[in-house]
C-alpha cells in the first residue's frame, strides 16, 4: 500500500507543480469553464461487517478502527453558471481497515488448510478479525452546492482491491466438528486456531456514497464522505463465511482547492 | 435542500441502526448427553459419555432389568426415553438401550446406544469387534467374549485426527471420488485382517466383517502420522498411532493433550506379567513439536500396562504420568517393554515383561469390586505425546495379553 501511496502521491505533486507554473492562466481558463480540481487526504473509519448482523453473531466485544488513511485527487464540472449543480469524478488510494473481537454461537465455518485439509464445523466462542484492504477507488458523484461555502454529493464509487487482508483467529470457546451433533473440541487455555480468507476476497467492489464537506478558507475544505459497500467482500461462491460482508466506512479529512 | 439531505442523514442513521444491532438468540442446536448418573454404589466406575455412546459399569449385585439412569443434556434439548425413567437393559439386545437427543430447535438429533456392562473385564486381548465411528472416518475395537457380550472399548487418538483433516485428503488421492470408505485407512490406529474383509452396516454403525462374522484383526497397526497445517498450527504436527485401555477426552485434546488420554478400564485381578508380540521400524525423520527435524534422533515406541487404585480423587491416571517418568501415588504395578533404543525390529518380538510393584499395598475387597484398573498403553512415537516423533513410524502389536495373580480366586 506504502508504495502505491508514494507513487500517487509523486504523480499528485507533478500535477500540482505543473498546475503551480501556469496556475493563473490554466485555472482561470478551467475556472470559466466550470472547472475545479481539489487534492484531499482523509481518515477511513468504519468496519467491514455482516448487515444486518446474523443471529450467530451474540456481541461485539472489541473494535479498532485501525489506521486506514485516503489520498485522492478530483474533479469538478459545474454544469450551471451559478455552480449549484456539477458533477465529481475522482480516484482515491485508500486503506478500509478494522480490527474486531466478537463472541458468536453456532457459527459456520470452513476452512481448508495448505495440503487441501478440509475442516469444517460449527464454532461457539470468540473471534478475532483484521481486515487491511487497499484500493484504488474511483468515486463518481453529482454535486450541489446548498451554500457557498456547502457542497453536498451522492454517488457511487467503484474499487479494486489492490491489496487484501482479512484474517483472525477463534479463541476460548469449542468447535463442534462437522456439524452441531459433531464432536465438541474446546479451544481455552490460550490456544486458538487462525484463518486467512486474503485470497478469497472479490477484487471489484462498489457501493454508494454520500457526503459533504465546507470551504474552511479559499483553498481549505474539510469534508465528511459515507461509503457503503453494496456487494460483498467476498464472492458468492465463498461458502466459508454464509452471509455477505459489506464494508461501510466514513471518510474524513481535509482538501486543497486549487 | 436542506431537508432533503437531513432526511438522507435521517434514514441511513436508521437503516444502520435497525441492521446492526444483536439479534436475539437462535434456538440452541446441540443435542448431547453431558453425563449420566445411578444411585450410589450402582456403579464400577463413572459412566463413559463421549460424544456417541454411553457405557455403564454396573456392580455384579445390581439388578440391571430395573435401572432408571438420569442425563444431563444440552440445555433446552429433549431425551426419549425421558431420564429417570426406569428401563430393562437385561433383556435389551447386548444390554443396550437407545437413547435420542433431540435439540432445543428440533433440527439435530442424536442416538446414543446407553450400554450397561456387568461383565469380568478381559485379561486376553482379541480386538475382536473392529468397527468405525459413527461419521464411518475411523476404527474403533470392542472386546467381545466368547458368546459376543461386550466386555471393553480401546480408546484411541483417532477422534483427535479427524480435526486435522489430512486422512481425507490421502484418501482421496489414493483412491478419487471412491475414497469414503477407505478414509480409515489413513488414521494412525487402524487394523491389519488377514484376507478379505468388507464394510458392513448393521443398525447405524458399520462393522469390519468376513462374510456373516465381524473381522477379528491379524494386528493392529499404529502408524505415526503428520497432521498436516492444522495439527501444525496448534503446535501437534503429528499424531502417533496409539492404543490404551480407557478414554480419550478430546475435550482436553487441544488445551491438555497429555491430560485428554485417560488410562484405565476396571481391572478384578492382580497383574503378574504382560505378554504380546510386537513390530517396529522408525520412520526417517525425526521431528520435534515444532516440527523441526532433530537430526541424528531416532524414533522409538512405547508400550507399557499400568495397574492402579481408584479413589476419590482419582478416576483415572492419564498421559500426565509422562511428565512424572511414570510415577504416581496411587500406581500398584508397571510393566514397561523394553523398547528404549530399539529402532527396528527384526521382524516380530515376543515380549514377557514383569509388573514390578511399587510397594503399594492391594485392598483386595476395594479390587473384587472394581476399585482398581489396569490401562494398557502402546504407541509408535514414545514422544508421540509430546508431538515428538517420526511420520512414518510403523509398530504392530498383536496377541496381548495379562498374567494374572489371582486368577483362581475370581
Amino acid at each position: 500500500m506504502k508504495k502505491y501511496i508514494i507513487a500517487f502521491a509523486l504523480c499528485l505533486a507533478a500535477i500540482g507543480a505543473s498546475a503551480q507554473m501556469n496556475r493563473t492562466k490554466q485555472l482561470i481558463i478551467a475556472a470559466t469553464k466550470g472547472w475545479e480540481l481539489e487534492l484531499r487526504l482523509g481518515y477511513n473509519l468504519g468496519g467491514t461487517s455482516p448487515l444486518p448482523l446474523p443471529a450467530e453473531i451474540r456481541s461485539i466485544d472489541s473494535y479498532n478502527p485501525a489506521l486506514g488513511f485516503s489520498l485522492d485527487a478530483n474533479v469538478t464540472k459545474w454544469l450551471d453558471v451559478n455552480k449549484k449543480w456539477g458533477i465529481q469524478i475522482g480516484a482515491k488510494l485508500e486503506n478500509k481497515n478494522m480490527r474486531t473481537k466478537a463472541t458468536v454461537k453456532n457459527y459456520n465455518m470452513e476452512i481448508i488448510g495448505d495440503g487441501g485439509e478440509l475442516v469444517k464445523g460449527r464454532w461457539t466462542g470468540g473471534v478475532q478479525t483484521k481486515v487491511d484492504n487497499s484500493f484504488l477507488t474511483f468515486p463518481i458523484l453529482g454535486t450541489y452546492k446548498v451554500h457557498p461555502r456547502t457542497t453536498l454529493k451522492a454517488g457511487v464509487f467503484l474499487s479494486y482491491l489492490l491489496h487484501g487482508d482479512f484474517s483472525g483467529y477463534v479463541y476460548d470457546g469449542y468447535l463442534r466438528e462437522g456439524d452441531p451433533t459433531g464432536l465438541k473440541v474446546p479451544y481455552t487455555d490460550g490456544k486458538t486456531a487462525s484463518y486467512d480468507f486474503s485470497s478469497d476476497l472479490r477484487r471489484f467492489q462498489w457501493g454508494v456514497q454520500i457526503g459533504a464537506d465546507w470551504t474552511a478558507f479559499k483553498h481549505l475544505k474539510v469534508f465528511g464522505d459515507l461509503s457503503w459497500g453494496l456487494n460483498s467482500a467476498f464472492p458468492k461462491d465463498f461458502e466459508t463465511i454464509t452471509f455477505s460482508m459489506y464494508p461501510i466506512y466514513v471518510n474524513m479529512g481535509v482538501g486543497y482547492l486549487f | 435542500m436542506n431537508t432533503f439531505f437531513k432526511t438522507i442523514l435521517v434514514s441511513v442513521a436508521t437503516a444502520f441502526c435497525a441492521t446492526s444491532c444483536i439479534q436475539d438468540e437462535a434456538l440452541n442446536t446441540e443435542c448431547d448427553i453431558l453425563s449420566c448418573s445411578l444411585p450410589e454404589g450402582y456403579l464400577v466406575a463413572a459412566p463413559k459419555v463421549d460424544n456417541y455412546t454411553v457405557t455403564l459399569q454396573i456392580q455384579d449385585n445390581v439388578d440391571i432389568s430395573k435401572l432408571a439412569p438420569e442425563f444431563e443434556i444440552t440445555p433446552g434439548a429433549t431425551i426419549t426415553p425421558a431420564s429417570g425413567s426406569v428401563q430393562d437393559f437385561l433383556h435389551a439386545e447386548n444390554n443396550t438401550i437407545n437413547y435420542t437427543v433431540t435439540s432445543q430447535d428440533g433440527a439435530w438429533r442424536k442416538v446414543y446406544p446407553v450400554r450397561v456392562v456387568q461383565n469380568m473385564p478381559p485379561s486376553e486381548y482379541f480386538f475382536n469387534v473392529p468397527k468405525l465411528d459413527p461419521q464411518r472416518k475411523y476404527s474403533i475395537f470392542d472386546e467381545v467374549d466368547t458368546d459376543g457380550a461386550f466386555l471393553m472399548s480401546w480408546a484411541s487418538g483417532n477422534p483427535g485426527y479427524v480435526l486435522c483433516g489430512v486422512a481425507d485428503v490421502e484418501a482421496r488421492k489414493k483412491y478419487g471420488d471412491s475414497y469414503k470408505d477407505h478414509v480409515w485407512e489413513f488414521f494412525p490406529t487402524r487394523a491389519v485382517f488377514n484376507g478379505e474383509v468388507s464394510l458392513v452396516d448393521r443398525g447405524g454403525t458399520t462393522f469390519f466383517m468376513v462374510g456373516n462374522e465381524p473381522a477379528v484383526p491379524e494386528y493392529i497397526h499404529l502408524e505415526t502420522c503428520s497432521t498436516g497445517s492444522f495439527g501444525t498450527m496448534v503446535g501437534m504436527p503429528i499424531a502417533a498411532g496409539n492404543i490404551f485401555q480407557g478414554f480419550f477426552d478430546i475435550s482436553q485434546a487441544i488445551a491438555n493433550p497429555r491430560g485428554a488420554t485417560k488410562f484405565g478400564e476396571p481391572y478384578r485381578y492382580v497383574p503378574q506379567t504382560f505378554k504380546g508380540r510386537y513390530r517396529y521400524k522408525a520412520g526417517p525423520t525425526f521431528t520435534n513439536e515444532k516440527g523441526q527435524v532433530e537430526a541424528g534422533r531416532q524414533d522409538e515406541c512405547s508400550i507399557y500396562a499400568l495397574f492402579y487404585e481408584t479413589d476419590d480423587n482419582v478416576e483415572y491416571i492419564d498421559g500426565s504420568i509422562h511428565d512424572a517418568d511414570f510415577k504416581h501415588p496411587n500406581l500398584v504395578a508397571i510393566a514397561m517393554v523394553d523398547t528404549k533404543g530399539q529402532h527396528e525390529t527384526n521382524g516380530w518380538v515376543e515380549f514377557d515383561t514383569p509388573f514390578e510393584m511399587t510397594g503399594r499395598a492391594v485392598d483386595y475387597d476395594k479390587l473384587a469390586h472394581g476399585g482398581y484398573k489396569i490401562g494398557i498403553v502402546i504407541s509408535s512415537s514414545a514422544d508421540g505425546d509430546y508431538f515428538r516423533g517420526a511420520v512414518g513410524s510403523t509398530l504392530d502389536v498383536a496377541d496381548l495379553k495379562i498374567i494374572n495373580t489371582n486368577t483362581e480366586t475370581e
